[in-house]
């Protein structure tokens, strides 16, 4: 536990020291808002909450697990007595935290963005989505992408990324859109995503018992 | 006591053979080269070594234990790659600190501040990595490797591409390290003037093999005895290889103007020679560099 704490410690003091990609995440995540405030809906507006929340992880993820591997820090800290599994677990925390801050600040500003032209509805389970189901859902993504990062080398990296991101987002899309045909999310539509997130969440912690430090390193030298 | 031992390591990598019956054995408070060509299999040696690579065939085992299985043994050692193990937007002073809580160090601060005092690297404990010269990334990478006061310390190539006096300076501190700490140190190098300064023992590998192991004195004897005559004249020199060929203790003897090269199966020493009436100017008994062992050994793993 104090591992992945101090992993997770780590990766939020290199994001301090690396205001750059931050900032860049959080205007793409603006103007994304801004861009879709036009009309509020309930559906596009926790759409577009998880949809900046992967694409913050997608970034971060790179600088975590990528950056990392690529330079030499793992193999370092390979040597020491730290397991696979705690330094995973610790970097997806660290990148999680930022990542779902950055979504809710977006999510945030493009209610705030249409207030001024009317009430704005939002349901109990668009709320629960977001408190709960979100961090789950984007826990997960950035799971998978570091385990495809670590496992492959840098070009399967880069394909298999996109294809997992892909992937999500139309099971998400369909998941949201299944029960009814209404602009809110419902709780059934709610449960499926929910379950669906679980779900997802077990991939990654069983994926990681197939990684070894082996593939790791050999896999960093392209 | 055995510090490191290896028996009979194998490793092949995508059906490649890298190592091919590696065995060696570093006492405790050997500073231990393990010299040898670019591609020869040093770091996969080190990396099977640590636990990061699993052997095709053998073992190797550091204190009588297997790295890749014993998390506290992996303890007692520190580890330097090429690659430093920083990270480059962080402080000196932050990375360390990351690294003690990763190794559980208790008083921190404490450790952190000694060993950035130890390698010389204090002043710069708030710059970012990035800032640094990589003489002093170097440096700070092995502040980093001393934190869990190792007692084998692991070293990849440590002074490559460092200007000259940092290499003096690195020298002196692994020097320095190994004497005052009583640590165990095995350097990858291919350094050789670094490793004929501060190495106790030597192996050399070549392509997957190790062709030669010994202490630093056992690697440069020559196999026979090689001694140098100077004569005071050219005359002195041709009557002086006339009588050594004579002598059944006497493999070679050739002459250079007024000097003597001879290889001898069994000492024949100066007072010999001057019993003979032969006017000794100079009699010296060569040792080899360790160059010369080096490229000999190298030179044969070619042809063989």
């Amino acid at each position: 536990m104090s591992v992945m704490l101090t992993v997770a410690r780590k990766e939020l003091l290199e994001l301090q020291a690396n205001k750059r990609v931050l900032i860049s995440i959080a205007i793409f995540a603006m103007l994304f808002a801004w861009l879709n405030s036009s009309a509020f809906s309930e559906l596009q507006w926790i759409f577009l909450s998880t949809m900046i929340g992967m694409y913050a992880s997608f970034s971060l993820s790179g600088q975590a697990f990528n950056q990392e591997k690529m330079s030499g820090t793992l193999e370092t800290q390979f040597c020491g007595p730290v397991d696979i599994r705690d330094l995973w677990s610790g970097k997806i925390l660290g990148t999680l935290i930022p990542a779902v801050v950055i979504s809710y600040f977006a999510a945030i500003v493009s209610v705030v963005l249409v207030l001024g032209e009317g009430p704005v509805a939002i349901g109990l389970p668009a709320v629960v989505y977001l408190v709960a189901v979100l961090p789950a859902l984007v826990a997960s993504f950035i799971g998978l992408m570091g385990f495809v990062q670590l496992n492959f080398e840098a070009r399967t990296t880069r394909m298999v990324s996109v294809g997992v991101m892909v992937l999500i987002f139309s099971m998400l899309a369909v998941l949201i859109s299944l029960p009814q045909n209404s602009a809110e999310v419902s709780w059934q539509s709610l449960a499926l995503i929910a379950v669906a997130a679980a779900g997802l969440l077990t991939v990654p912690a069983l994926l990681v018992n197939r990684l070894s430090k082996e593939r790791i390193i050999l896999t960093s030298e392209g | 006591m055995k510090a490191i031992e290896i028996e009979h390591l194998g490793k092949s990598i995508a059906g490649h053979e890298i190592l091919r019956d590696v065995s060696l054995d570093v006492h405790q408070g050997d500073i231990f080269a393990f010299l040898g060509p670019n591609g020869a299999g040093k770091t996969t040696t080190m990396r099977i070594v640590l636990g990061l690579l699993n052997p095709t065939a053998g073992q190797a085992l550091v204190f009588g234990e297997d790295l890749s299985t014993s998390k506290e043994m992996r303890r007692k050692v520190g580890v330097l790659f090429e690659r430093h193990g920083l990270y480059e937007r962080l402080t000196v002073r932050n990375n360390l600190d990351h690294y003690a809580r990763l190794f559980g160090i208790i008083d921190r601060q404490r450790k952190v501040e000694e060993v950035m005092e130890e390698v010389g690297i204090k002043d710069r404990g708030d710059d970012a990595v990035f800032t640094l010269s990589t003489g002093l990334k170097r440096r700070a990478g092995l502040a980093r490797a001393l934190l869990g006061e190792p007692e084998v310390l692991f070293l990849d190539e440590p002074t490559s591409s460092l200007d000259p006096q940092a290499q003096k300076d690195f020298r002196t501190i692994i020097q320095d390290l190994g004497h005052r700490r009583k640590m165990t140190v095995f350097l990858n190098t291919h350094n050789l003037d670094e490793v004929q300064r501060i190495c106790s023992r030597v192996a050399i590998l070549d392509r997957g093999s190790v062709r030669l192991s010994g202490t630093m004195e056992e690697i440069r004897s020559p196999k026979s005895m090689e001694v140098e005559v100077v004569l005071y004249n050219e005359e002195g020199a041709r009557e002086a290889v006339s009588r050594l060929l004579a002598d059944s203790r006497v493999m070679e003897a050739e002459r250079r103007g007024s000097t003597v090269d001879m290889s001898l199966r069994s000492p024949l020493w100066v007072k010999e020679l001057v019993g003979w009436g032969l006017d000794i100017k100079e009699y010296r008994i060569r040792t080899r560099s360790l160059d010369e062992v080096y490229f000999e050994v190298l030179g044969q793993g070619a042809t063989a």
